[in-house]
């Protein structure tokens, strides 16, 4: 747990732009609340590893939006199932799945859709909110937040050594 | 700042070369322990590979050594294959399809021994297995305490009794509330206040009939709509005493079934005629019973196959199922070869157009398998889908003069009953749809020597004598009638040697215990016959519906309007 806080507060500190941050934030959550082996996780890695967006803030929320993923699994699968039956989208789905990206992706599957569908709703809302908090933490909260005991505690640690070395 | 990371990509695809490197080297063992999972299941018994082979130029795939238990005799395997060879269609792979264009079985032996027993630990996942070995045993009918089995019973006709007077209850409880007094005659008072008001002023001064009209025209609509109340009250006492009816009758039935219960627990529930089916069915009927399960299971699944949906893992949902443009099924083997030997036998066979999901074939499935050697055996299997709702399946099995060596006869609890010796012939020729199953098997054994366990009783020794010396034996399975519920029924000469060995003073005593337990299941059942005044009440409802129904009438006859 220590070793979580310290690895984000070494990345809060760091001179890395909230941009690079907040898309980790947002693209952990689709990665975490879909299922793992789905294609467009495979391109969300793609994306994640191409482009220089924080592979600390994307480890460690990774498995965090894993578990709100499995919670919210049955919401999920109702969701996707509407989605898939609704009337006057079946027509664009039976053209998607009859494409060979359609028939991996998995769409045709309620749990994946669904949970796809608020990932993308997730991470568009965290992408904007995580920068503005950052953006915060870092203008304002920075120096109050040194202040305290289990900050100043975390800092005098090796632990905090071996991540600033 | 540079936004691309160039050595995140090249990480990328390492990743992505190590993923497949690890997916190629697990897929043998991932593939054998799927067949071994669900084949398992899918039989009842173990189903076990050696080893599998994979190449992916192209994509061929090679079972080494493939058994699978019997389950019905864990110690030998139902088959037991040298190598199962199939390439797959790469085109039809991408669509996430198998299609495989030729499947090769070779080396197919049957009834192999097996060194190890091939009996699931803790039976199967789902669903049990069929009880073959039955207790040949008659009760000492002497000592039987029938009272306390009786008393001990869960008698079905209690049941009934309770259900019926629950459900008499609940219509009881229904009418009240439907001809409750005071809505009831408060809404004929009102109509008829209204017609006398209205009459009155008619009748004082006539041009009030005109004034009146909109009045007149909204009684005679209430009227009209309280007779149509009242007409489907009256529907509604037609339907209930039906169903009270119907649950009478089978409350009436009750003491017949309970008896029949009761003497199961004898081991003579169908009386003495009933013992080839008590005997000889746990041996015969089980597979037809499996058809008929594999049907039912179809029938409930089956759907036009558009935005179908099936249960799929947690997390991944449910599977919707879109029309398919590429419309060849999810599984399909174009043709299976088969060709094996053993001991005095060889086996050719050839198969077509086997699917998943069959209806998506096009064609109709095909099975043909030749056995010669010793003698000649040939199973002729067609099943067609035209569509998910619609299926037949053909089945033409001919054995003729095929000498026997070791065939078990029955199983019971003493150790298996084994014609040793004996000329087979047979003759299966069936249909099973969705809806119905209509098969006939008959077989014969000619000039049969039948091995018996140690420890069986007297008559069960005069039985085995008797069928020693017996020029043939005759078998005459039949299963009809609709798939919910089918009529299966064992004739056989073996039949007439069953009462033989019996002894005619058995069949008395097993009368008179007959009749001794149908009293005692009278006495604890008590007298039934006051339900048969359920009528009472409904005279009552109906003749409270029938006259309002006149007063309406004779009101409605003297408006003019």
């Amino acid at each position: 747990m220590l070793a979580i806080l310290a690895k984000i507060l070494k990345v809060l500190n760091s001179e890395q732009s909230p941009g690079q941050l907040a898309m980790a934030v947002s693209l952990a959550t689709i990665v975490g609340i879909t299922p793992l082996l789905s294609l467009h996780n495979l391109l969300i890695l793609l994306v994640v590893l191409w482009f220089r967006v924080n592979l600390t803030i994307f480890l460690v929320f990774w498995p965090l939006m894993t578990i709100l993923g499995l919670a919210i699994a049955p919401l999920a699968e109702q969701l996707g199932l509407q989605i898939l039956q609704a009337p006057a989208l079946v027509p664009m789905w039976e053209s998607f799945y009859n494409t060979l990206i359609g028939r991996w992706s998995n769409f045709n599957y309620s749990g994946v859709i669904g949970a796809l569908l608020i990932a993308i709703v997730l991470s568009v809302v965290l992408y904007p909110t995580s920068k503005y908090l950052i953006n915060q933490y870092r203008d304002k909260w920075l120096e109050k937040f040194e202040q305290y005991h289990i900050v100043k505690v975390l800092k005098a640690s090796k632990l905090w050594q071996l991540y600033q070395s | 700042m540079k936004i691309i990371r160039w050595w995140g990509v090249i990480t990328f695809f390492v990743l992505l070369l190590i993923l497949t490197l690890v997916w190629y080297l697990l897929a043998p063992v991932i593939i054998a322990d799927s067949i071994e999972d669900l084949g398992s299941e899918a039989l009842g018994a173990k189903v076990e590979v050696d080893s599998v082979d994979l190449s992916l130029f192209p994509v061929a795939v090679s079972l080494n050594h493939l058994t699978a238990a019997d389950p019905e005799q864990p110690m030998k395997n139902l088959l037991d294959t040298e190598q199962i060879k199939f390439s797959l269609d790469a085109g039809a792979l991408l669509w996430k399809k198998l299609v495989i264009d030729e499947l090769i079985l070779t080396g197919v032996k049957t009834a192999t021994d097996r060194a190890t027993s091939g009996a699931l630990e803790g039976g199967r996942k789902t669903g049990q297995a069929i009880q073959n070995a039955i207790e040949m045993a008659l009760p000492d009918m002497e000592q039987l305490d029938i009272n306390s089995v009786v008393d001990n019973a869960d008698l079905i006709t209690l049941k009934r009794v309770d259900e019926f007077k629950q459900s008499q209850a609940k219509i009881k409880q229904e009418w009240e509330k439907a001809l409750d007094k005071k809505a009831f005659a408060e809404r004929t008072d009102a109509i008829k206040s209204e017609y006398e008001r209205l009459s009155k002023r008619a009748k004082d001064n006539k041009l009030n009939l005109i004034k009146d009209r909109k009045d007149w025209k909204k009684l005679k609509k209430s009227i009209d709509a309280e007779r149509k109340q009242i007409a489907s009250l009256s529907d509604k006492i037609k339907q209930d005493k039906k169903t009270l009816a119907e649950q009478l009758k089978s409350v009436k039935n009750g003491p017949g079934d309970d008896l029949t219960a009761v003497m199961d627990k004898f081991g003579l529930g169908s009386g003495v005629e009933g013992l080839v089916d008590k005997y000889l069915g746990p041996k015969y009927t089980p597979w037809v019973m499996r058809a008929v399960e594999f049907a039912k299971q179809f029938k409930s699944d089956g759907s036009s196959g558009e935005e179908e949906v099936e249960q799929a893992a947690v997390q991944v949902g449910k599977k919707v199922y879109f029309k398919d443009e590429h419309t060849f099924p999810e599984l399909l083997i174009k043709k299976i070869n088969l060709s094996g030997s053993d001991q005095g036998w060889e086996l050719d066979g050839k198969g077509f157009d086997l699917g998943y999901l069959p209806w998506l074939t096009g064609k109709p499935a095909k099975l043909n398998i030749q056995f010669g050697g010793k003698g000649d055996a040939k199973v002729d299997l067609s099943s067609d889908w035209p569509s998910a709702d619609k299926m037949s399946t053909e089945l033409k099995s001919v054995v003729s003069s095929w000498p026997i060596e070791s065939m078990q006869f029955m199983e019971t609890k003493e150790g298996s009953w084994v014609v040793n010796s004996g000329v087979l012939s047979a003759n299966v020729v069936g249909e099973l749809t969705l809806e119905k199953i209509d098969l006939e098997a008959s077989f014969s054994i000619q000039s049969p020597k039948l091995s018996v366990p140690d420890g069986i009783s007297d008559w069960q020794k005069s039985l085995a004598t008797s069928v020693n010396q017996q020029a043939k034996l005759d078998f005459k399975l039949t299963a009809n009638g609709s798939i919910t519920e089918p009529k299966i029924r064992l004739d056989s000469s073996i039949e007439k040697l069953f009462q033989k060995a019996i002894g005619e003073k058995v069949k008395q005593k097993a009368q008179k215990l007959t009749g001794k337990v149908k009293a005692a299941i009278g006495e604890k059942i008590g007298d039934i016959s006051s339900l048969d005044n359920f009528t009472k009440d409904f005279d009552g409802w109906d003749s409270q519906i029938a006259d309002k129904d006149a007063l309406l009438k004779n009101l409605l006859g003297k408006i003019k309007f």
